[in-house]
């Protein structure tokens, strides 16, 4: 409290300095050019972090999994579900089942006191592949990493992975995820997980590309600075690492990214491979209420990794800026969103000078360049899963980015909001499952 | 104690050891810093030596703007000293004011013209080093890269022309650093973006750059067929795209986009510049001033610009040569449009693509002579052991021409490159100032400060002074100025009469200048400098 004390006697110190050299108004310029400044930042930097696969054509070829080796480590993979009945789950277990990959178990995790339509569904599959399938229930309080944790012990083999509920995992996954860990020196593989639904609604598209550039490109960059935030999905784990690192946070509303975290302090090296032919595929929230509401957990797990503070114990100094950027950002980044028409509206109503009038569109462009950047990964998107992107699908994109930024803004304050109140229960997402559409038949053939 | 007589210390290597330490470092530098290093200082002390004093300061007024212009910059906090009518972007002399304003260079000469000058022996060097890069990049070997370089430097055209204070100096700067970086040898997004960037600045600092568009597009195409391309050219075109916008929207906030009663706007610039200005005539008639503009050219160099033109189609057949060829062709194609405006500085822009497409072409020829054998030695660094006679044999025609290039061109560039470095065309400007200095008061007896109607080339020494002169130009053009001499001429105190000023004259309606020829009328001659172009003639109006 006294550091805080300190530093707001210094803010106050400072601002009535620069009040008395440069006026009211050069004052209020400086306040201008300085959030414009942090905007730029924020702006050019996320757009360049997530431009990562672009760099080069050497990262772009890079950003896949490599030839596969023979199998060499065995996997358990959890698969919590919860609220999820056959339709869902059935596919999930019949894709992870026809697995090319020898040496596997599966773990279920369900609620055994309140869910009986998903434990039923379990328990079925179970006596369908009683050799593979392991059943876990839990009773009490339930969130995502207290099913990891009451799975883990049931974990036999070398490596434990997490595959959702609602997530079909492609045939040779496993083998590809074995053959990263074999061929780097990698104790995570984080395999690429893709939204899918792009024609849904007019946010599903830009959701998509999100998780487009955050798995096939950002994630990439994060790995090879060797500090990086896991997705919670199709991620692959040492078993001794996990242990190590005291596995997941049952407290944190988003353990993936905690973890990652963690691990990273501790040392340990993670792999990302993004690869269409081999891509776990999601589908987006099904209402903006609901994306908000999964944001807002995001976004506070990220700031509650950031309050608990293990990343202090990085060694050097650019590592820790690294991790409060990485951590921050996507709070930061939604509400510097809500400034850009401010700061473009600022620029014409308010007689500034014109140079500085100039500066404050410097946002605005960068933001349009963004935009464009988006608009080329739409159409590598459509081509890297044979997908049709048409003008429509490029009109959304621009017409729906403004504001699905204003989603995320609210979510951003919301979750803001809710750390400072100390609130963090689960504000949990329902998955609607909506890519199982085009898979119904497989559903029935794999719980047939 | 030094650090030698310290226990601790290591003993003293031998000298040789030592010297094997030195030969380590250097080697570690890239060989071609040496060579970059050693064209800097020649062409830096070619173009160095005179640089403000030849050419004369006051054969152009143009030059006497853009420093005057930032010259505004630094001191009135506009950008210009006149009402800004958007006639250029203005990104250019707000280079030479930072410049000017990071080395207090307004301070440091009696001129301010030099101050223009020295920049461009600043932007001059980075244009050296980035010719070298750009060579490279296209595959020429260190031997054509310097080529290239000197072929840039050293003609005396390029040099009559990149020592003056004009926009397209800078902008030609900043368009070699957009090849040299859409040449990016590892196919970075971000060279292509900054490439972008630089050329955007080139186009805001000079407009006209933008008819090579074309060629640099063309560049861009062949340097992004591989996995991030289409990336890679969206965003070079966005970031293009925004930069020039910030152009317009500076019109934009300033309210002088639309054309609109009582002030100035962007549109009606562009409208001007593209079809408004006076056509110079074709370049084949031998009447018109664009044959005028070429002979002068001819004059001071026909072979850079000659064996570039003749150069430039056979090397588009070779595919990495066809960008900076078609940077040659169009700017040629533009130069011969009809009705078109052929401006002095036209060929500023000409002379570094004439000279990478001539060595461009010297070292293909070079280079085809080379059997694969001896590429792939190249390539591994193995010394020439395995080379026949056959390919050995088969260079000579190559090293013939650079041979035959050299001593034809070296008669001719000689007498010009000696007077380019000795003369001082500076006289009359000096002794114009030391003899306002010693003649004309600041301030007349009733306390109003001495009004002075002048070319642009004396306007920023004069104010500094503490005259308060007014380029002729404005005198019936800008309704500032105007306002000032309600009188006309009679509140006019003294005129400088230059040659250029006659030459405008000339050419100019009589009614736009007719404040300036009315004062002239009635003034009485007091003093005249120097001859022929660089003449100056003050004459004292009294009304």
């Amino acid at each position: 409290m006294r550091i805080r004390a300190l530093l707001i006697a210094c803010l106050v110190a400072a601002s009535s300095l620069m009040l008395a050299w440069l006026g009211v108004r050069g004052a209020m310029y400086a306040v201008i050019v300085g959030i414009v400044v942090l905007m730029i930042f924020v702006a050019v930097s996320s757009l360049w972090l997530s431009l990562y696969a672009w760099h080069t054509p050497t990262n772009m070829q890079q950003v896949g999994f490599a030839e596969p080796l023979p199998p060499k480590h065995g996997f358990s993979v959890i698969v919590p579900v919860r609220g999820a009945g056959m339709e869902i789950i059935g596919p999930t277990v019949s894709a992870l089942v026809a697995q090319d990959h020898p040496d596997l178990e599966i773990l279920m995790v369900v609620s055994g006191d309140d869910d009986e339509t998903t434990r039923a569904s379990a328990e079925v599959l179970r006596d369908m592949h009683p050799d593979l399938i392991k059943v876990i229930n839990v009773t009490g309080k339930k969130n995502k990493p207290l099913a990891l944790m009451a799975a883990l012990p049931h974990a036999s083999k070398e490596i434990v992975g997490i595959i959702d509920a609602e997530s079909i995992a492609a045939r040779s996954l496993l083998t590809l995820v074995d053959t990263t860990f074999q061929r780097s020196r990698a104790d995570v593989v984080q395999a690429g997980v893709q939204l899918m639904n792009y024609r849904d609604s007019w946010y599903s598209l830009i959701n998509c590309m999100e998780y487009y550039r955050w798995f096939k490109s950002r994630l990439h960059w994060h790995a090879l600075r060797k500090f990086i935030t896991l997705g919670g999905n199709t991620v692959f784990f040492k078993r001794d690492a996990l242990l190590a690192v005291g596995a997941w946070d049952t407290n944190n509303l988003a353990e993936d990214c905690e973890i990652g975290v963690r691990l990273s302090v501790a040392g340990y090296e993670v792999a990302v491979a993004y690869d269409p032919a081999h891509i776990t595929m999601e589908s987006t929230p099904d209402s903006p209420r609901r994306l908000v509401r999964q944001r807002i957990r995001w976004m506070q797990g990220f700031l509650q990794t950031y309050r608990k503070g293990v990343w202090r114990e990085l060694d050097t100094w650019p590592m820790r800026t690294l991790a409060r950027y990485t951590l921050l950002m996507p709070t930061a980044q939604a509400v510097f969103g809500l400034l850009l028409p401010l700061s473009v509206a600022a620029a014409i109503w308010l007689k500034v000078p014109t140079i500085l009038a100039l500066f404050t569109f410097v946002p605005l462009a960068a933001f349009l360049v963004t935009l464009a950047a988006d608009m080329v990964a739409l159409r590598e998107f459509g081509e890297d899963f044979g997908l049709k992107v048409g003008i429509r699908d490029q009109l959304r994109l621009v017409l729906g980015t403004f504001p699905y930024q204003c989603l995320l803004s609210i979510a951003a304050i919301g979750a803001v909001v809710r750390q400072k109140r100390g609130k963090d229960n689960w504000e949990l997402t329902v998955q609607a499952g909506q890519h199982h559409k085009g898979l119904e038949l497989a559903t029935a053939k794999g719980s047939a | 104690m030094t650090a030698c007589e310290s226990p601790s210390y290591v003993p003293a290597l031998p000298r040789w050891e030592r010297y094997k330490l030195t030969t380590r470092f250097l080697s570690r530098i890239p060989r071609g810093t040496f060579v970059i290093l050693g064209l800097l200082v020649v062409t830096g002390l070619v173009h160095g030596l005179h640089m403000t004093v030849t050419p004369a300061l006051v054969t152009t007024d143009d030059e006497g703007t853009y420093v005057a212009q930032a010259w505004a910059i630094l001191h009135q906090g506009r950008l210009a000293h006149y009402t800004y009518w958007y006639d250029h972007p203005p990104l250019g002399w707000i280079q030479i004011a930072g410049w000017a304003w990071l080395t207090h260079a307004f301070e440091r000469y009696d001129s301010a013209i030099a101050v223009g000058r020295e920049f461009m022996l600043v932007m001059k060097l980075a244009s050296v080093a980035l010719m070298y890069v750009v060579s490279r990049r296209l595959g020429m070997n260190r031997v054509f890269a310097s080529l290239a370089v000197l072929l840039f430097a050293l003609t005396p055209l390029g040099l009559y022309y990149q020592r003056l204070t004009f926009l397209d100096n800078i902008a030609v700067t900043w368009l070699l650093a957009a090849f040299a970086l859409a040449l990016s040898p590892r196919h970075k997004t971000s060279a292509i973006l900054a490439s972008a960037l630089c050329f955007g600045v080139a186009v805001l600092t000079k407009e006209t750059i933008l008819v090579i568009a074309p060629a640099l597009i063309y560049q861009l195409l062949q340097a992004t067929r591989n996995h991030t391309g289409r990336m890679a050219r969206v965003l070079w075109f966005a970031t293009l795209t925004f930069t020039g916008l910030f152009y317009v929207g500076m019109a934009l906030i300033k309210h002088e986009l639309l054309p609109g009663a009582g002030h100035v706007d962007l549109l009606t610039a562009i409208r001007w510049q593209l079809f408004d200005r006076a056509s110079s005539g074709s370049i084949f008639d031998p009447t018109s001033a664009a044959s005028v503009i070429a002979h002068s050219w001819v004059g001071l160099d026909p072979w850079v610009l000659g064996l570039g033109l003749i150069a430039a189609l056979p090397a588009l057949t070779v595919p990495r040569l066809r960008p900076v060829s078609l940077v040659l062709l169009i700017q040629v194609a533009f130069m011969l449009r009809p009705g078109g405006y052929l401006p002095q500085p036209y060929l500023i822009a000409m002379v570094p693509f004439a000279a990478l497409v001539i060595a461009g072409v010297l070292h293909f020829l070079w280079d085809i002579s080379s059997g694969d054998n001896a590429r792939n030695q190249q390539r591994r660094k193995i010394p020439y052991t395995r080379v026949s006679y056959v390919e050995a044999a088969a260079k000579v025609p190559a090293l013939a021409l650079v041979v035959a290039l050299v001593l034809t061109v070296a008669p001719v560039w000689e007498p010009r490159l000696r007077s380019l470095t000795t003369d001082d065309r500076n006289v009359s400007v000096r002794q114009f100032t030391e003899w306002m200095e010693h003649n004309v008061p600041t301030t007349r007896p009733d306390g109003r400060k001495v009004r002075i109607v002048v070319s642009d080339a004396m306007w920023v020494d004069l104010k500094q002074r503490g005259y308060d002169p007014d380029w002729y130009f404005k005198m019936d053009l800008d309704p500032e100025v105007q306002a000032k001499y309600p009188r006309g001429w009679q509140d006019v105190d003294y005129l400088i009469y230059t040659n250029e000023l006659n030459e405008t004259a000339k050419s100019e309606s009589k009614q736009d200048m007719r404040t300036t020829l009315e004062a002239r009328k009635h003034g009485t001659l007091v003093a005249q400098f120097g001859s022929q172009s660089e003449s100056i003639w003050i004459y004292k109006v009294t009304g």
